[in-house]
């Protein structure tokens, strides 16, 4: 019986995929490329991870699934938002709130299910809530925390001087060696005004042994916890009413122990053994998981590269935290492959991403955050992150047989972003974008548009990349109509912006603009952006822009430890694609479905735009 | 306004009442009423019939019928509970109301009125042929989970198969009335298969109905019953779950749960018996109570809520904002 095994490694770089190779240092890679091909994989235009795995799942352009970007707008509001789900109230109040997914499409294990091939398909983003099917799913990036995001942490800390930065909560602790505080749960919006809800913790510092003991009022009820080391899973339960609780599982990790006490909270999960919404199907998959594996991370982005960026955990604390998604992930893999007897099976390890992101400027000495003596410490911790993933393969590799096609990629590659663009910026410098009462871009303007003069706006930028024209009837305060007028903005747009120089580094920061027709065909072309900027290597946009906000200058360098990235010209972040199997070296992301549909026999439907990548 | 019952049979109301996992279950308690039943009847297969006339066993005649057909669990065996007293959907019959009952024989059903009947999965057809009604309603099911009712199947799958036909019913036919009782709990119960498998098919339970009020207009009655574990077929009291407080009241061994946008009940209510529900159900819904009935409605005498009007509101940008804190590429 024919099954077909694929494993994404996001992020993997061809360049270091292919250097590491050569050195023989990937070994199970290296088994799966001689048993059939290796080769560079064209990514989706935009190169982000929804966007690319969704057309993965597909196996056509954006245009048919609709998902263009991590962030789409409004156009009621131009308020920016999380592109891949959203909530819906319920017609009935004895009904929960209902997660929508955004993507669209028939994805090719629903094919499967209709031809009786059973699929067990793992951390995909774009599967929150997950899809009935025949097999199992647990769901990837874009399951949010219990606060609704994509992951906020808690910075414990008795420095009063202490400033809340970007994507956290901040707590003061009363002084002493002993507190009483509190972990933060999701918000009871079923009081007026909505609230948080919280559990208390007491917290004990034993300076003799160098650890933290937490009185959690979760389960386990007492915790231990090294200094500078994270705990296990504690889970909350947080009170909305008399009867109702939402169960929630947290990590702890300890900063120091003096002079002020520290310490961390990781964002709070949904618990797998009692999600605030699905994450798996069937329904109760996620609960025999946890009773299986343990508890495990079901955040999107389960990294906690918050944390890192906001300096609250040093990079040794942020790459403990990803061993440890990274081991869970592998448990589940194991624990599933063991029972995996017929058809598709599919596990995304979105770590490798989320190491590159973060650790890029060590190995990048031109990069404006690079730092020598870190740098010499750091500089070998993504090839040490590739080898890891090369070698959670062995039981993959194990299962290598004439009747199992084992593939493994990624959905894009990787480079250095040293330089922020603010497209918001541009616009308003060449007369394309206006500011109420004659205010100049500038950080302190806030997000979500709120200086723009919209009566006088034709354009404007959100999300990673997008431009979308501000025209009457679509946009709330449109005043763009379609023909010459949208025309004369877009070539404007173009042609300003293509070939744009940095005067810093004298290199074109801007490739080119193109228009979604030239890119995309399909039903939900309508969701894309109007135009799509694409970045030289080195350079992205901004990261006011992407929130509809403005930077302080048109170029910026980039200082935040998010020093990694890969949104800019598809073509330079191709993925790597191992088959185990001949097959094309040409090969593009929206072939892998009919290749897998073709191996199992199933006939590959008309909407899918790959073709098989197999030569036999 | 329409009316929905979801029943649990052979359940320990105590071990519901008890478990913060049943989230769906919970959110509806929050929103209405619950609390304890005192049930007029020794089997649970009685009960559901007490429910939905309002009248006790004895009025019923029902015990001459067990009596003929003894304690058989043979495949095939069917305890035909004859009776001709008027039902809740019958009474909603009477006045051009549809109604769809899933797991009740056509002959429980009484006399036959615009409904789609769904029989019992677990007698299989050889003395009982008619399952459904009207006959069509095999053919749908079948379509449904891709088995004609009454094929004999392992409890957990009959089980999921059977919510997909529930499911499917409540969503694409009309109705104003719509009862489902799971039995799978007495089933689980005297198929031996331990306190685990049948906790964990609460839960099931509970996300079955999270399911079902995903389909259900702002304007429905929702009842949920559970009575506990009677051997419907052999008439011997089955113990369930080992019960932490100890209760083994006859009199106690169920629970109702009611929520209505209408209900003026709230929180937990003493003193609630079998036979009111029927009465309570067509107070809210606003139709006349039958004089036969026996029970009374338990909002008498209380004005009923008015439904909130309001629409939902906005979200505030914050919680908006928020959606996107933790993404790291912005």
């Amino acid at each position: 019986m024919r099954k077909v095994i694929v494993i994404g490694l996001d992020g993997l770089e061809p360049s270091i995929v292919e250097s590491m190779l050569e050195r023989g240092s990937l070994p199970n890679l290296q088994k799966i490329r001689r048993a059939g091909t290796y080769g560079r994989v064209q990514t989706t235009y935009p190169a982000q991870t929804p966007v690319a795995w969704s057309s993965f799942a597909i196996g056509a352009n954006p245009g048919k699934h609709g998902i263009f970007d991590f962030i789409s707008r409004d156009p009621q509001t131009y308020q920016p938002d999380v592109a891949l789900s959203r909530f819906e109230r319920p017609r009935s109040i004895l009904a929960a709130p209902r997660a929508v997914n955004r993507r669209e499409g028939v994805p090719l294990w629903q094919v499967l299910s209709n031809a009786g091939i059973p699929s067990t398909v793992l951390r995909c983003p774009c599967t929150f809530p997950p899809e009935a099917l025949n097999g199992r799913m647990l769901s990837g990036v874009g399951v949010p925390d219990l606060r609704g995001s994509q992951g906020k942490g808690t910075f414990y800390t008795q420095d009063r001087t202490a400033v809340a930065q970007e994507n956290e909560q901040l707590i003061f602790l009363d002084p002493g060696a002993e507190v009483i505080t509190r972990v933060i749960g999701p918000r009871n919006t079923r009081q007026s005004p909505v609230t948080d809800t919280f559990c208390e913790i007491r917290v004990r510092a034993d300076r003799g042994s160098r650890q933290l003991i937490f009185q959690t009022g979760g389960a386990p009820a007492r915790i231990e916890v090294r200094e500078r080391g994270w705990s296990d899973w504690v889970r909350f339960k947080f009170k909305l009413s008399m009867l109702q609780s939402i169960s929630g599982i947290a990590r702890f990790y300890v900063r120091q122990l003096e002079p002020h006490l520290e310490f961390y909270a990781s964002a709070m999960n949904f618990d797998p053994a009692a999600p605030l919404f699905p994450v798996s199907a069937p329904l109760e998959y996620a609960r025999e998981l946890s009773n299986a594996i343990g508890a495990f991370s079901t955040l999107g982005m389960a990294e906690e590269h918050s944390g890192l960026n906001n300096g609250r955990l040093d990079e040794a604390a942020y790459l403990a935290q990803c061993e440890l998604v990274l081991s869970e992930r592998e448990r589940l893999m194991r624990f599933e492959l063991e029972r995996f007897r017929e058809g598709f099976f599919f596990i995304l390890f979105d770590t490798p991403d989320r190491v590159q992101h973060m650790l890029w400027r060590f190995r990048d000495p031109s990069h404006p955050g690079f730092d020598h003596d870190l740098a010499s410490e750091l500089g070998g911790r993504i090839e040490e992150h590739y080898r890891r993933c090369d070698a959670l393969l062995s039981p993959v590799v194990e299962r290598l047989d004439p009747d199992t096609l084992v593939a493994v990629l990624s959905d894009h590659g990787f480079g250095t972003f040293r330089r922020a663009f603010d497209i918001n910026t541009w616009l308003f410098q060449n007369g394309i974008l206006a500011l109420k009462n004659g205010q100049k871009p500038a950080a302190s303007l806030g997000e979500g548009f709120a200086a723009v003069d919209w009566s006088k706006t034709f354009a404007y930028a959100v999300g990673l990349g997008g431009i979308y024209l501000n025209f009457a009837g679509r946009e709330r305060e449109g005043i763009l109509e379609e023909g010459g007028e949208a025309e004369r903005v877009r070539r404007a747009i173009q042609q300003g912006l293509a070939g744009f120089p940095d005067p810093q580094s004298r290199r074109p920061a801007v490739r080119g603009v193109s228009r979604r027709e030239e890119l995309y065909n399909g039903a939900y072309l309508e969701r894309s952006p109007d135009l799509l900027v694409n970045f030289h290597r080195g350079f992205r946009v901004a990261w006011q822009t992407a929130v509809g906000g403005f930077a302080d200058a048109l170029l910026e360098d980039n200082l935040r430890r998010w020093s990694g990235d890969h949104i800019v010209d598809p073509e330079s972040v191709p993925g790597v694609l191992f088959m185990s199997q001949a097959s094309s070296d040409h090969a593009r992301i929206i072939d892998l479905a009919p290749t897998i549909l073709s191996y199992l026999g199933v006939p590959v439907p008309e909407p899918m735009e790959g073709v098989s990548l197999l030569q036999n | 306004m329409k009316i929905c019952v979801l029943g649990l049979d052979g359940a320990s109301p105590e071990a519901i009442l008890q478990d913060d996992r049943l989230t769906n279950l919970r959110r509806i308690m929050d929103v209405g009423a619950y609390g304890r039943l005192t049930i007029p009847a020794p089997l649970s297969g009685l009960a559901w019939i007490c429910m939905a006339t309002s009248r006790d066993a004895g009025f019923l005649r029902v015990g001459e019928s067990l009596g003929s057909t003894g304690h058989s669990h043979e495949p095939g065996s069917t305890a035909p509970f004859s009776f001709d007293t008027p039902t809740i959907w019958s009474h909603l019959a009477g006045q051009a109301r549809k109604s769809i009952l899933v797991g009740t024989l056509p002959k429980e059903a009484g006399p036959l009125i615009e409904q789609a009947s769904a029989g019992c999965f677990f007698n299989p057809g050889q003395r009982e042929p008619v399952l459904t009604w009207p006959e069509d309603v095999s053919a749908r099911i079948a379509t449904l989970n891709g088995k004609e009712p009454g094929m004999p199947s392992a409890i957990p799958d009959a089980g999921r198969r059977r919510w997909e036909v529930v499911r499917g019913l409540a969503s694409h036919q009309p109705w104003d009335y719509f009862q489902f009782i799971d039995v799978n709990p007495g089933r689980m119960c005297g198929a031996a298969l331990g306190s685990d498998a049948i906790s964990d098919y609460y839960l099931w339970f509970d996300q079955q109905i999270g399911s079902i009020l995903e389909l259900l207009e702002g304007e429905t009655i929702l009842l949920v019953l559970a009575i506990s574990g009677t051997d419907n077929l052999s008439g011997v009291v089955e113990s369930t779950i080992s019960d932490p407080t100890g209760f083994s009241d006859e009199s106690q061994s169920g629970i109702f749960v009611l929520a209505a946008p209408n209900s003026p009940l709230s929180g937990e209510f003493q003193g609630a018996r079998l036979l009111d529900l029927a009465p309570t159900l067509l107070d809210l819904a606003g139709y006349e109570i039958p004089d036969a009935m026996q029970g009374r409605s338990l909002i008498a005498g209380l004005r009923p809520k008015s439904p909130d009007g309001n629409s939902p509101g906005s979200e505030d940008e914050k919680l908006i904002r928020d959606r996107l804190a933790g993404l790291g590429y912005v």
